[in-house]
C-alpha cells in the first residue's frame, strides 16, 4: 500500500493546484501531508505576489526613437505574394491539363474538318443514340411527375394566369431569398473594410 | 520613400496583431505605431526585470523594436507577433547578461539613476490591492524580496518565471518563445520557484 506521506506531490501536481486543478489524489494527500500543504501555501502566495508585480513603461519618445531608424517599405504593398511549392505546382497541373485538354479537341477538331465524311459516319449513329436516350429520359420523368399526388393541385393553380401569377411571384421570391442566403453564408467575414 | 496612408490610428485599435503586421507590411507608419503601443510596456518590462537598467533596457527594447519591425515583412502570421518580439527581447537581454555578467539588484533604485526622481521611479515597487496601510508595506517589502530573489536567478530560469508567472503566458508559448522544450521550459520554472522559495526563506531570517 502507497503511504501518502511518502508520495509527495511532484512539481507538475504542484503546478496544476496553482491553476486550481485539483485531483482526488492531490487533495487527499494535502489533507495528509503538511509539508506539501505549506509547500502549495508558499506556492500560491509566490505566484500571487509575481502577479502583483509592476510593469514599467519606457520613456515617453520611445515611439519616435523607434520610428526614426525604422525603415518603412511601402514598395512590399505592389510586391506580388509569393506562391508556396505546393501552389506553384498545383497551378503547373492545371496548365497542363488544360493544354492538354485544348489541344486534343483542337487535333479532333481540325481532323473533323480535314476528313468530313469520316467523322460524319462515325459521329452520325452516335448523336441519334444519344438524342433518342434523352427523348426517352424526358418522357420517363413527364410520366413520372404527372402522376405524383401533388401534380394535381400545381397544374391547378397554374391552371389561369390569375392563379399562376401570385404562385410565381412566391417562388420567384424564395428563390431570391435563398439566392442572398446562400451568399451570405459564402462571403469570407471582412474584418477591415479599408483592406 | 514616403509611407502609404491607411486606417486612422484609432482603426488599429480593434484589430489583431496579425492584421496590424498587414498593414505594416503595406507601409503604414499607423501600423508601425501601433505595434509598439500594444508592446512597448511588456516588452520594456521585461527586459528592465532581466537587466534592471533603465536606460539600458530602453537600449535593448528600441534594438528589439527595431530589428522586429525593418524585418516585418518576414513575419509567419502562423506565429504569435507576441512569442516573436518577445523572443527577440529575451534574446537580447540574455546575450547582455552573458557579455556583462549583471546579476545584482540595488532596492534603491537603478544604480544610473541621478535625480530623487528617478531613484523614486527606479525603486522596487509591487502595487496589488492591498487593503490597509500595513497589508501594503507587507506587499511592497514581499514584491520588493522577490524582484531581489528573481534578480539572482540564473538568466533562463529568469526569463522563464518572469513569462510564466508575471506576464501569465502558457507554457507552449515560452517554449516557443525560448526555442526551448516544453519539458525544459517547465523544469527551469520548478527550479526557479524552488530557488525562489528557498531565497524568500532566507531573507526573512
Amino acid at each position: 500500500m502507497n503511504d501518502p506521506i511518502v508520495n509527495h506531490l511532484t512539481e507538475d501536481e504542484l503546478d496544476a493546484l496553482l491553476v486550481g486543478a485539483e485531483t482526488p489524489r492531490t487533495m487527499s494527500h494535502l489533507a495528509t501531508c503538511p509539508s506539501c500543504f505549506a509547500l502549495r501555501e508558499l506556492d500560491a502566495r509566490l505566484v500571487t505576489s509575481l502577479s502583483g508585480l509592476p510593469t514599467w513603461e519606457p520613456a515617453a519618445n520611445f515611439p519616435d526613437r523607434v520610428m526614426a531608424r525604422v525603415q518603412i517599405r511601402p514598395q512590399l504593398a505592389e510586391r506580388p505574394r509569393q506562391l508556396s511549392t505546393r501552389e506553384r505546382s498545383a497551378r503547373r497541373r492545371v496548365v497542363v491539363a488544360s493544354v492538354a485538354t485544348g489541344g486534343a479537341l483542337a487535333a479532333g477538331l481540325a481532323w473533323a474538318v480535314a476528313h468530313p465524311a469520316a467523322a460524319l459516319g462515325w459521329s452520325a449513329p452516335t448523336l441519334a443514340d444519344a438524342g433518342q436516350s434523352l427523348w426517352i429520359t424526358l418522357q420517363a420523368i413527364a410520366a413520372n411527375t404527372a402522376e405524383q399526388p401533388w401534380f394535381d393541385g400545381v397544374r391547378d393553380a397554374l391552371a389561369t394566369p390569375t392563379r399562376a401569377f401570385p404562385v410565381l411571384v412566391g417562388a420567384l421570391g424564395a428563390y431570391a431569398l435563398a439566392l442572398v442566403g446562400l451568399r451570405r453564408l459564402l462571403t469570407e467575414p471582412a474584418t477591415d473594410a479599408a483592406w | 520613400m514616403a509611407p502609404v496612408s491607411g486606417l486612422s490610428p484609432a482603426a488599429y485599435l480593434v484589430l489583431s496583431d496579425q492584421d496590424v503586421v498587414r498593414h505594416a507590411v503595406q507601409g503604414r507608419e499607423a501600423a508601425y505605431r501601433e505595434l509598439i503601443r500594444r508592446y512597448q510596456r511588456p516588452v520594456f518590462s521585461l527586459v528592465y526585470r532581466m537587466v534592471r537598467d533603465r536606460e539600458l533596457a530602453e537600449d535593448l527594447a528600441q534594438e528589439t523594436f527595431i530589428k522586429v519591425l525593418n524585418a516585418i515583412d518576414s513575419y509567419r502570421p502562423e506565429y504569435k507577433f507576441s512569442s516573436w518580439i518577445f523572443k527577440i527581447a529575451n534574446n537580447a537581454a540574455i546575450d547582455h547578461l552573458r557579455r556583462r555578467g549583471l546579476n545584482t539588484l540595488s532596492l534603491d533604485g537603478s544604480p544610473h539613476a541621478e535625480s530623487a526622481d528617478a531613484i523614486e521611479a527606479t525603486t522596487l515597487q509591487i502595487s496589488d490591492g492591498a487593503e490597509s496601510q500595513l497589508d501594503e508595506v507587507a506587499s511592497r517589502e514581499l514584491g520588493s524580496q522577490i524582484e531581489v530573489a528573481i534578480n539572482q536567478l540564473r538568466p533562463e530560469y529568469r526569463s522563464c518565471i518572469i513569462l510564466r508567472h508575471i506576464d501569465g503566458r502558457p507554457y507552449e508559448e515560452i517554449a516557443e518563445m525560448l526555442d526551448l522544450p516544453l519539458g525544459t521550459v517547465k523544469t527551469y520554472i520548478h527550479r526557479a520557484r524552488n530557488e525562489l522559495r528557498i531565497l524568500l526563506a532566507d531573507s526573512r531570517e
